[in-house]
């Protein structure tokens, strides 16, 4: 009798065990709504983890709850420094590849490398990836997804101008060349303006909040973010005003608007993507949030935006300089504070898959981050990821450094004073570099 | 000795939430204010005594703030005050039940949610089709974007007169109508029965409400945050209170300054205990007091 | 009041036309949240039920908005009991009986009703990670019944101190306890100073913002604000009758309660809340 009752319980707890289900919370974000694979990717690839877990009569299995922001970084970072801060953070968090050294430096993550180096997956990571991920010798990200920051034009406008067939079709390669510049850019905006073809002020659009684009143009013009030597944040005087003299130009020439900076998203994808503005500075995601998003999803959605729209390199400054384009990789961190980092580890490198990346390179146009994923054929019979694919080697990254936060937002704070003609140029560059030494003091070194 | 435990035991709840979230956060706040907390040295900040404020002294930004939080504090003000006279006496003038339906639908915006209220006035200033200023003017443009302090201050002003027309009103009715009387035999129209006799009597009123309502002005930044968040450009419409919020609470980078933020607040708390001592002083504490009631044996 | 009466109507019609806007924006949420599409205030492309599909079905992978509603009303009603409860307690005691500090104590409370409160908040923080309550709607329920506290206590005094002092003394020497005497006597006596109060607190807590905003990170324990705010700024979302209706769905609540307890509540808002 007792025996029995043993028995039953030993069973029971046998059967209890295997039911254990360790729940992993992620976070992750868009914010546009077509980068929702960052999530449901994960589910996916739980689904398949206990597919494995079954096969090894492991006694647990993995459930993913997951979140997927979709307002802004403000309000994401916001979200995640105060879960960091008490002891609520998820135990994966997805994030810009550049967040990395700050969060590293407080702490808040784990190192991967032993991870990295017991899957075999990550080994099929594009290399240059896992230097966007590494800070002080360590790796603390899986790469998610890459990207580049293409200069789009609007075909259509283009023609009305006058401009021939032939003409618009060579555009992307001029701007690769070097041949069609900021300086050419300019010119034919005014000449949009006068002839009526977009109103003032619509004829170039850059972001209209905080990014990383505006530094496609200080790195046009020939700047450099980080010392190599020793890691310090660099602010080139030289190219900071040269940036800054290029956009109060744009204002200036009525090619952009002074309340740009401010506008809402909706508005501004709405204006582009329906044809009120000549060129537009934004990213290959873009793509698919104006196909499935805004105007084009009821005008003929990709097939729309083929007809209307080319994307190019952001230009040269000079004729002859380097045409830029920005890349920032998302990638999947695990918190420090995780208590299943070791099966968060193993999920990732679950979703660190081709089929994975595939999936979401087609829906969300982000670029893949493993080489087997470029020679699928989806992949490779993708138009657009096919044509934006040079981009990647013109590319620039930001770079990783505790400071970064407070760096990239004085260098903004410049920018909307340029705009908005609350400072000269001169003025900004004098501002921002005073209030960067001030914050960042021996981190950085002003040029 | 026993009666004091009885009243410890009534005041204890209240006395716990006032020292957690009043007392101690003032303190905390002057203690953050000399570290250089922030997203990085979180689990390791260090003391800069007053180099967070000497920061603030020293930063371009700063003078700017300042006239934006003057400016917001002075435009919403006349407007609430004004805004809140004017409805007081005009609801005086009609038929009760009228008066009542109008001092309800100005009353309205302030209890409607700020998520809400803050989403019609972006409904109301969007672009063409939906946006009713767009569409009227026929110039299809993001109104907040366009002309962001006039909507900054209206939006702030219509939830803030309401405050004022109400303390107004009740003052308007304990007026003794002898008075009007008196005054409308000796034929005084009816703007000189306002001018001669109700705004004299309303100057305490109104002078207790600009003191209110200053200090609430100065501190408060919801409105502007859901509306604005301190844009468009550069520090726009960034007053001091969000400017704290923003340096302690929202990066785009990612990278929060607790220790500056807290020294913006810092400023505001002392600004605000000074003040509304001043106010206690002026507005005749003593009289407040009174005599408890307690058993006589 | 014994103005010139004849004149009364013009005096309407002005009112009216600067009361326009308010009309208008009321009226463009509510026309928004069911037509299909709008001009200005006048729907086009008829009658569009799905906008309130946010009834029925996840929005966007967003929880159910069901369950913010009831986060919502667990926050509206606990920080209006709370509220309502410790502020009689202190402020019947401040009324009522003598102990050492008391004035400092009142002048205390006076200080805190017209203090800054939100620009606490990165300490307050601070506050809820040390007591293990961020992130939870305990927290903010305390943090928002603790920050209208004073207000509360200082509304409940007017009303203790207007009581006749003479039932409480009957009671005292019959020799019943403060306690049963604040239960059985003070509380009742001062129902409409409760109610009041219990209905500003409730409206105040149900439109709260930056608490929460600030205070809950998980969607779990989003409340409604927190839920309408994402449907607002999410970025590829420009869905307006989608917004207005869930912006009517959260209002209507308070338009009912509002006209419940518009008897009472006009005191409160010109006795002087934050504003």
């Amino acid at each position: 009798m007792k025996g029995r009752v043993v028995l039953a319980i030993l069973i029971f707890l046998g059967l209890a065990q295997a039911q254990e289900v360790i729940t992993l919370q992620a976070w992750t974000i868009g914010p546009e709504e077509a980068s929702r694979t960052r999530a449901t990717n994960l589910v996916a690839a739980a689904e398949e983890l206990n597919k494995a877990l079954v096969a090894e009569k492991a006694p647990y299995r993995v459930k993913v709850e997951t979140s997927f922001e979709t307002t802004n970084w403000d309000n994401y970072h916001r979200r995640l420094l105060l879960a960091f801060q008490s002891n609520k953070a998820p135990d994966i968090v997805q994030s810009a590849h550049v967040d990395v050294g700050t969060y590293a430096d407080g702490g808040y993550l784990a190192p991967l490398d032993n991870y990295i180096n017991e899957y075999a997956q990550f080994k099929n990571v594009i290399p240059t990836l896992w230097n966007a991920v590494t800070y002080k010798g360590k790796r603390w990200g899986i790469p998610q997804d890459t990207e580049a920051r293409p200069l789009y034009f609007n075909k259509t406008l283009l023609a009305k101008l006058g401009w021939s067939q032939a003409q618009i079709d060579a555009l992307p390669q001029q701007i690769r060349d070097g041949k069609f510049t900021w300086q050419d850019l300019i010119k034919v905006g005014q000449e949009a303006v006068q002839k009526g073809v977009v109103k003032p002020g619509y004829a170039y659009w850059h972001r209209p909040v905080n990014g990383a684009d505006f530094f496609e143009y200080y790195y046009a013009c020939g700047g450099s973010l980080q010392d190599s030597q020793n890691g310090k944040l660099v602010f080139s005087k030289a190219a900071s005003l040269c940036a800054y003299q290029l956009l109060a130009d744009l204002v200036k020439a009525n090619l952009t608007s002074k309340n740009l900076l401010g506008m809402s998203w909706d508005n501004w994808h709405n204006a582009v993507s329906s044809g009120e503005v000549l060129f537009a500075s934004a990213g290959t995601w873009t793509w698919a949030q104006w196909a499935t998003q805004y105007y084009p999803k009821d005008h003929g959605g990709y097939d729309y935006l083929w007809k209307n729209f080319g994307f190019a390199l952001q230009p040269a400054i000079k004729p002859g300089g380097k045409p830029v384009t920005l890349s920032q990789p998302q990638a999947y961190m695990i918190w420090s504070g995780s208590k299943h980092a070791d099966l968060a580890a193993r999920l990732l490198a679950m979703v660190t898959q081709a089929s994975f990346d595939e999936k979401h390179a087609l829906q969300s146009a982000h670029l893949p981050v493993l080489r087997t994923t470029y020679a699928l054929p989806e992949i490779k019979s993708n138009e657009f990821l096919q044509d934006v694919a040079y981009l990647l080697d013109f590319t620039t990254f930001q770079p990783m450094s505790p400071g970064w936060g407070q760096y990239g937002d004085s260098f903004f704070r410049g920018i909307s004073a340029v705009e908005s003609g609350q400072l000269s140029p001169q003025d900004a560059v004098g501002f921002v570099a005073q209030e960067l030494s001030q914050k960042l003091k021996g981190d950085l070194e002003v040029q | 000795m026993r009666r004091w435990s009885v009243a410890a035991l009534f005041l204890l709840p209240g006395s716990l939430l006032i020292v957690l979230f009043f007392l101690l956060p003032v303190v905390l706040t002057l203690v953050l204010s000399a570290t250089n907390l922030s997203t990085t040295t979180f689990s390791h900040p260090s003391w800069v005594g007053w180099g967070n404020y000497q920061e603030l002294l020293q930063a371009r930004f700063t003078p700017l703030i300042l006239k934006n939080t003057l400016k917001y504090v002075i435009l919403t003000l006349f407007f609430n005050v004004g805004m809140g006279l004017l409805l007081a006496l005009i609801t005086a003038f009609l038929p009760v039940r009228l008066g009542d339906a109008f001092r309800a639908l100005w009353l309205l915006p302030r209890i409607t949610a700020s998520v809400v209220y803050v989403l019609i006035w972006q409904g109301l200033a969007a672009v063409a089709p939906y946006g009713l200023l767009s569409d009227l003017t026929g110039n299809s443009q993001n109104w907040i974007q366009q002309s962001p302090w006039a909507v900054v201050v209206l939006a702030n002003g219509v939830i803030g007169a309401s405050f004022g027309m109400l303390l107004f009103t009740s003052a308007i009715r304990a007026i003794p109508s002898d008075l009007l009387h008196a005054a409308a035999v000796d034929g005084a129209t009816t703007w000189q029965s306002i001018y001669r006799v109700v705004l004299p009597l309303l100057r305490w009123p109104i002078l207790f409400v600009s003191a209110y309502q200053t200090l609430s002005l100065l501190t408060s930044f919801e409105y502007i945050l859901l509306l604005t968040n301190g844009g468009p450009g550069f520090y726009s419409t960034e007053v001091w209170s969000l400017s704290a919020y923003h340096q302690a609470f929202s990066n785009y980078f990612g990278n929060a300054q607790f220790g500056l933020g807290s020294a913006m607040a810092a400023v505001l708390v002392v600004i605000g205990v000074v003040v509304s001592l001043i106010y206690l002083r002026v507005f005749n504490f003593k009289e407040l007091l009174g005599e408890p009631k307690v058993e006589v044996n | 009041m014994g103005l010139n009466r004849r004149v009364w109507p013009w005096w309407a019609v002005l009112l009216g036309l600067l009361s326009l806007p308010i009309v208008a924006g009321y009226l463009w949420l509510v026309l928004s949240s069911l037509s299909n599409q709008m001009h200005g205030l006048l729907p086009t492309g008829g009658w569009k039920l799905q906008n309130w599909r946010f009834l029925w079905e996840s929005v966007g992978g967003r929880p159910s908005i069901w369950g913010a509603l009831s986060n919502t009303l667990i926050f509206a009603f606990g920080v209006a009991a709370l509220e309502v409860l410790i502020s009689a307690m202190t402020a019947y005691a401040i009324s009522r009986l003598r102990f050492p500090g008391r004035g400092i104590y009142l002048g205390m409370i006076l200080v805190l009703h017209s203090f800054p409160a939100v620009s606490l908040l990165i300490a307050i923080f601070y506050i809820l990670r040390l007591l293990g309550l961020f992130d939870t709607l305990i927290g903010v329920i305390l943090v928002k019944a603790a920050l209208d506290i004073p207000l509360g206590i200082w509304v409940l005094k007017g009303f203790f101190d207007g009581l006749s002092w003479d039932m409480e003394m009957a009671a005292l020497t019959d020799g019943a306890s403060r306690w049963v005497i604040f239960w059985r006597i003070a509380l009742p006596l001062v129902r409409p100073g409760l109610l009041a109060l219990g209905t500003f607190a409730l409206l105040s807590a149900w439109g709260e913002f930056i608490l929460p905003y600030t205070l809950i990170i998980s969607n779990k324990t989003w409340t409604l604000s927190l839920y309408l705010q994402s449907l607002i700024g999410a970025v590829d979302l420009t869905d307006y009758g989608l917004l207005a209706a869930v912006g009517l769905f959260y209002l209507l609540p308070v338009v009912v309660l509002f006209l419940l307890g518009q008897r009472y509540l006009l005191d409160i808002y010109g006795g002087g809340s934050k504003g």
